[in-house]
């Protein structure tokens, strides 16, 4: 194992923990609001560190730019769905959760 | 040890489809079967990777994950809606009535595939795949799909084009295409979104065309992402605002098929067998074809998501009925 492939591996485990991190989030958090700041910021990241990591592995410049492209698509898909799926839950009357006091 | 990694995946990958098909059909709540059903296809599509297979898992992740996902939402929404009217807010389906004899039933016919898998002789194998192989520098492309697709047996895909066009015809023969509820005005958020990502798909199809003569790519795939392209636009800006004419309906969804058949008779004028393309002309006609193709799928894809012929224009075939788009930036 050469230093790019450890380099790549490094990557994708970080990018896995954010995987894992947002789907804990989105199991665990109490609303919809919580769950969607989970998964948008954790699996963004996540992809964003398994698209590097992949793409070093390849080692290859054409696929690298697509893995990137790839990547910036799904971010502004995301991000628009995540905000569609809150503005909706937001004016059909969910009410953001709070603790009880 | 990679090897064993790849066959874990690979069965966690089987258990998760059946599983994911299981729950789908099983649930009693529709939007829970629909939005498993969309699951259940990018699993297929990830299955179909595995198989090394890229050209059927693009198939599946945006034909019968993305498009049809995005028609049975559109039904369930009409179906709420007037299900809503006639007796409250209920979508349940009703209790399925004797369940052993379709378990019994549908594991009867399982073990009647299983059987006809596993009978299948082993030399069998290799099958058309060599022979496939062997005339694809005669087919006019590099992609063995796209040669069995639109040289080996374009015939096949004349057909599949005109199938879609009857669905089309049957849709518009039944159904109107509603106006949508009056729901949540649209944000800037969406309306920006869609005007970055409009052209982007465009181009993209455009390339899985291009695609398709040499990888994995081709009409079928290109036709969903501009789907896609109308779905978008139909869901940002209304069915009802700036849907173009009847006849363009029209025209967008003959077109692939028109051009397809002209060809097809134009060969035989020549004396050559329908479809049967010139010695080394291949590669361009099929481009012509898929490209024609390319926007008929689109199109028609796009006229099932509607469901329904287009209503009754008000104005030279313009539609001009209200929508309620408002927080425009």
């Amino acid at each position: 194992m050469n230093g790019i492939e450890v380099l790549a591996s490094i990557f994708i485990g970080i990018g896995l923990l954010f995987f894992i991190a947002g789907t804990a989030g989105l199991l665990r958090f109490p609303d919809v609001y919580m769950r969607l700041h989970a998964l948008t910021k954790a699996d963004n990241l996540g992809l964003g560190f398994i698209s590097l990591g992949v793409g070093l592995q390849t080692g290859s410049w054409s696929i690298g730019v697509k893995l990137l492209l790839i990547w910036l698509a799904v971010l502004l898909a995301s991000s628009t769905v995540s905000h569609l799926i809150a503005r909706r839950a937001l004016r059909g009357g969910m009410s953001p959760w709070r603790r009880e006091q | 040890m990679i090897d064993l990694a790849a066959k874990a995946f690979d069965a966690l990958l089987a258990g998760l489809i059946l599983w994911l098909a299981w729950s789908s059909l099983s649930t009693q709540d529709i939007l829970k079967g629909i939005v498993l059903f969309i699951a259940f296809g990018l699993c297929m599509g990830l299955a179909w990777v595995r198989l090394n297979a890229p050209d059927i898992a693009l198939v599946e992740a945006a034909v019968a994950s993305g498009i049809t996902g995005a028609m049975l939402l559109g039904a369930w929404n009409k179906m709420r809606l007037s299900l809503a009217k006639m007796r409250g807010d209920e979508t349940k389906l009703p209790e399925p009535g004797r369940p052993w004899l379709h378990i019994s039933g549908l594991m009867a016919m399982g073990g009647a595939l299983g059987w006809a898998i596993f009978s299948i002789p082993p030399e069998n194998t290799g099958g058309l795949l060599v022979p496939a192989m062997r005339e694809l520098p005669r087919s006019g492309v590099g992609n063995p799909v796209t040669a069995a697709l639109l040289n080996y047996r374009a015939y096949d895909t004349l057909l599949e084009i005109g199938v879609l066009l009857l669905a089309v015809v049957g849709v518009w023969s039944i159904a109107k295409s509603r106006k949508p509820a009056q729901g949540v005005p649209r944000g800037p958020i969406l309306y920006g979104f869609a005007r970055i990502s409009a052209p982007l798909l465009i181009l993209i199809g455009g390339y899985f065309l291009w695609l398709g003569t040499s990888r994995a790519g081709g009409a079928f795939q290109a036709g969903a992402l501009m789907a896609a392209v109308g779905v978008l636009l139909v869901l940002t800006y209304g069915p009802t605002r700036r849907v173009p004419a009847e006849w363009i309906d029209r025209w967008g969804s003959i077109f692939g098929l028109t051009v397809f058949l002209t060809l097809g008779i134009g060969f035989m004028l020549q004396g050559r067998a329908m479809l049967e393309y010139s010695a080394g002309s291949a590669g361009a006609w099929i481009l012509v074809i898929e490209s024609a193709a390319t926007v008929s799928i689109g199109w028609t894809l796009l006229l099932l998501f509607l469901g329904g012929r287009p209503q009754a224009a008000s104005q030279k075939g313009i539609l001009v009925e209200e929508d309620e788009v408002e927080g425009q930036a």
